[in-house]
């Protein structure tokens, strides 16, 4: 595994392998299956890269990934903004949307409290949902982190900080297996799950 | 290499690729072990699959590695008891991801300690609230949190710290690096129970003024209280009977698990020669309990 190619196919498939799930078999095979393909196709690939890299942002609201100030949920009127689920990252906005039960709209942690890894509570977006909430018009706060240790903790944590604000808050219910993560569930359970949410 | 079959406790977790991740566990009966879990966090199309939980407790199938450094790999999780009860209270959570930070910490490989795991089993219980020793439960819960949580979360954070403190040391005698603290390191003179004495780190242990002076020790005063507590957790194997122990005044009950919390930390910081996350963290939850804290 340790053939040296020629300067930029060797710098290509370096940088493929330090994508999840390449190893370095793959990342010779994608390699060389670029260097095949049409200029088009291929500068295809670089530019979508280029542009998640330098178009996609946090929204200024609420740090799911967006192409302007605001994200597209932020920026749509037909969504109750009186309504806000929590969740850890984008991905986790993303199967919950694809529910379609969220009428309301989110707020990204961009993490969850996890001490073993030196994250606190100031590694997440919570200052700007308290300011949010301090801006009023939430009714009722979505508590979506997932149902782990550490994405439980986060919610209690959550919870504790909000108390205060007197909005409503709530959890997802337990449709979702303690221990089990947002991110992979499927829909079913995430339906089940946002249905039976509780007051906490 | 055939597949063996354990009891075990997740330690730490972190992700290693898209789908999989490294678990560290403490396992009954083969110490701590390092195990590739592959796609232990996707789920299938029927059924969720959870994946493995910081702090549960299961039976686990695993390859062994095959030498050292490398990582063995999970095979099978079936979980046994989630400690549900932790999610409950902060306190609770951080002091439980405190222990398991310095297990990881300071046990090795392949190095069985039946007895911390046993302890460990014991701690996350008494800190989920699952036992009748374990006293109240701080009212943290999401669902049942009614009472101003400053006042309920009193006594339970209090209890949970002198557990943990009988968790400490439990790891540390188990491992041998528990100070001596009953006699002189250096001439072996006994200290009368109830008296002060000098704790010497350098020295691992209470020493004489007159012996450090020879060695040229920096010593630091232990008063008694905590000394005693001390070497009385060491004689019952870390299971206090927490009402013999708790003074009267709540004051020097919060002071006293602090003093013993932050020795035997600093003990197992130094033995390991590293820096924690959460050694910080639990001190100040301790030292809230105090009246007239903020
Ligand atoms: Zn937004
Ligand atoms: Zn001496």
């Amino acid at each position: 595994m340790s053939t040296q190619y020629t300067g930029p196919l060797q710098r290509l498939i370096d940088e493929l392998r330090k994508l999840p799930g390449i190893g370095a078999r793959s990342a010779e095979r994608i390699a060389f299956h670029i260097l095949k393909t049409p200029r088009d196709s291929a500068l295809a690939l670089a530019e979508a890269i280029r542009a998640t890299k330098e178009n996609l942002r946090a929204c200024a609201r609420c740090f799911n990934l967006a192409e302007r100030e605001l994200c597209d949920i932020c920026s749509d009127p037909r969504r109750d903004a009186g309504v806000v689920v929590v969740v850890e990252q984008p991905k986790d906005l993303i199967n919950l949307e694809s529910t379609g039960l969220v009428g309301g709209v989110y707020h990204v942690l961009l993490g969850r409290i996890a001490p073993l890894d030196g994250v606190g509570p100031a590694d997440l977006t919570i200052e700007p949902l308290l300011k949010r909430v301090a801006a009023g018009g939430i009714r009722e706060i979505v508590l979506a982190t997932n149902p782990t240790l550490e994405g439980d903790s986060t919610a209690l944590h959550l919870a504790q900080r909000l108390e205060p604000t007197g909005v409503r808050l709530t959890r997802l219910a337990r449709g979702l297996a303690p221990g089990s993560q947002i991110e992979y569930a499927n829909r079913s359970m995430l339906e089940e799950a946002f249905r039976g949410r509780q007051s906490v | 290499m055939s597949l063996v079959n354990d009891e075990a406790v997740v330690l730490r977790l972190s992700d290693f690729s898209e789908t999989s991740q490294v678990a560290t566990l403490l396992s009954r009966r083969h110490g701590k072990l390092r195990l590739l879990a592959k796609g232990a966090r996707r789920s299938t199309k029927e059924r969720f699959v959870p994946g493995l939980d910081l702090l549960e407790w299961g039976d686990v199938l695993y390859r062994p590695a095959r030498g050292d450094g490398q990582l063995g790999t999970l095979a099978e999780w079936k979980q046994r008891e989630l400690f549900l009860g932790l999610r409950d209270s902060l306190a609770a959570a951080q002091f439980a991801q405190y222990a398991a930070e310095i297990t990881t910490m300071l046990v090795a490989e392949d190095d069985p300690h039946a007895t911390l795991f046993e302890a460990l089993l014991t701690l996350l219980g008494g800190l989920a609230g699952e036992d009748a020793a374990g006293g109240q439960r701080d009212g943290g819960s999401l669902e049942r949190r009614q009472r101003p949580a400053s006042s309920a979360d009193t006594p339970s954070t209090l209890m949970f710290a002198r557990r943990l403190v009988g968790y400490q040391q439990t790891l540390i005698s188990e491992i041998g690096l528990m100070p001596q603290l009953d006699a002189c390191v250096a001439c072996g003179r006994e200290r009368a129970a109830g008296r002060a004495a000098y704790f010497s780190p350098k020295s691992g242990g209470v020493i004489c003024r007159s012996c450090a002076a020879e060695r040229g020790d920096r010593l630091r005063l232990m008063k008694a209280p905590a000394l005693d507590l001390l070497l009385r957790t060491a004689e019952s194997d870390g299971l206090v009977d927490s009402a013999e122990l708790a003074p009267v005044d709540l004051g020097d009950a919060v002071k006293l698990a602090l003093v013993c919390f932050e020795f035997l930390d600093e003990c197992m910081r130094r033995a390991a020669e590293r820096e924690t996350q959460l050694s910080a963290a639990c001190a100040r939850l301790i030292r809230r309990e105090a009246p007239g804290s903020p």
